[in-house]
């Protein structure tokens, strides 16, 4: 973090204009504001689709009945929290730690898809609930991929309160790193429980390991816009949560600036 | 003793790697012992003596036409390969309970001796439906084969 305390007047760099000026440029550092309006509406008009396809479309199923609609949200749902959140992180944190692409971007943006991940995996959590009450007949049960997912969610809420620990700069995105690191090693364990175990949970519908397709097409596509749902409001929260955190950088900086101000004009007086 | 600090770091890094490996075969180890979420039919009747009447989970294919009621109880077989396990079930089967379907069953043998040996009968209050990752899309004309399954 870097913050320059200038001599200039200091009237000038407390007033507002200044303010505004500081958080702007942050901002267009963190990119341009239309591409995240345009991922945003991709998320909802996707969502919706999925949506009026699930309810009214797409087919009861011959033995689940109406509860197969859930199969549009919860792998959606489990595949942006599993593959592509925590997938994320665990690329960016490998990136902090090789020194030739350390950056404190990759450590951000690590912890924006963590915390985003998170989210999609509370709505897997739940969403599986709620389905396995209806086909299964209870709403939880301890099998291989529901107790490590459950471990998985709590690895996860570990690896965001690492994140907090205070330290420099690049102590805290070293530390954060390895804990990221840690917390990945369940996410392979969790994919091939359903395969090296007894569980209740089913294998795979899409992602078999021969590439099997064991869907109805209409079903099908409606899984497809799904994943593409979870997929752009998945880049859509990085985004906007990577935004968030040069915010807020640019704010500790831009206090501690006036702080020091604040102690000249003291002494000054 | 001091060390410098690539020392230092050699050292985090290899007992680092030791303490995930030792997390990673934890998990699996443990996993694979002590959390066996079910054994199928045929595996709980091969262990039939050891298993006594400990409380476990069985799984296997509901027999078609070997269901009937009586009183409270449901009455049905589960096959796995080609085990087959009397079942009788004092709770209320899921709404999804039907012939042909794999479910897995919470309870334990009965006791004492049955036709032909140990008895195998399974006593069970909880089912579940083990679902399938195949769909198929309700028709309303299909046709139910006269065992009841729709296949």
């Amino acid at each position: 973090m870097t913050f320059h305390v200038t001599d200039g007047p200091v009237s000038n760099e407390n007033s507002d204009f200044y303010r505004l000026d500081k958080i702007n440029k942050a901002l267009a550092l963190a990119g341009r504001k239309m591409w995240r309006t345009l991922l945003g509406a991709v998320a909802v008009a996707s969502a919706l689709a999925t949506t009026v396809l699930g309810l009214y479309v797409t087919p009861k199923d011959e033995h689940l009945g109406n509860s197969v609609r859930l199969l549009y949200v919860h792998p959606p749902v489990a595949w942006a929290a599993l593959y592509l959140a925590f997938g994320l992180t665990t690329l960016c944190s490998i990136l902090y730690l090789i020194p030739k692409t350390r950056s404190p971007f990759f450590d951000k943006i690590a912890g924006a898809s963590a915390e985003s991940g998170i989210l999609f995996l509370s709505l897997t959590l739940i969403t599986g609930s709620i389905w396995g009450h209806m086909t299964w007949g209870v709403w939880w049960t301890w099998d291989a991929r529901l107790t490590l997912t459950a471990v998985l969610l709590v690895l996860y809420l570990g690896y965001l309160s690492v994140r907090k620990i205070s330290g420099t700069d690049h102590s805290k995105a070293i530390r954060n790193s390895i804990a990221a690191l840690i917390a990945a090693i369940d996410v392979p364990i969790v994919h091939f429980s359903v395969i090296w175990w007894n569980t209740l949970h089913q294998t795979a519908s899409i992602l078999t390991p021969n590439l099997q397709f064991k869907v109805p097409p209409s079903m099908g596509i409606t899984m497809g816009i799904g994943f593409l749902s979870a997929t752009f409001a998945w880049v859509w929260m990085v985004r906007v949560r990577y935004e968030i955190s040069v915010l807020e950088e640019a704010r500790e900086s831009e206090s501690l600036t006036t702080l020091i101000q604040n102690r000249r004009m003291e002494r000054v007086g | 003793m001091t060390l410098t600090s690539s020392k230092r770091r050699r050292r985090l890094i290899a007992v680092g790697t030791v303490l995930l490996c030792v997390f990673a075969f934890l998990i699996y180890e443990g996993l694979t012992n002590s959390i066996e979420y079910f054994k199928t039919a045929s595996q709980a009747v091969s262990s039939r003596a050891a298993l006594g009447t400990s409380t476990f989970r069985i799984e296997g294919t509901v027999v078609p036409g070997s269901i009937h009621r009586k009183a409270n109880d449901t009455y049905f077989s589960i096959s796995s390969g080609s085990t087959e396990v009397p079942i009788v079930d004092s709770g209320t089967p899921p709404q999804l309970f039907q012939p042909g379907i794999p479910v897995v069953l919470v309870g334990h043998f009965q006791a004492g001796n049955g036709p032909g040996g140990t008895s195998t009968t399974f006593l069970t209050n909880e089912i579940m439906v083990k679902h399938t990752s195949t769909y198929i899309a309700a028709h309303p004309n299909r046709v139910k084969a006269s065992n009841g399954t729709t296949r």
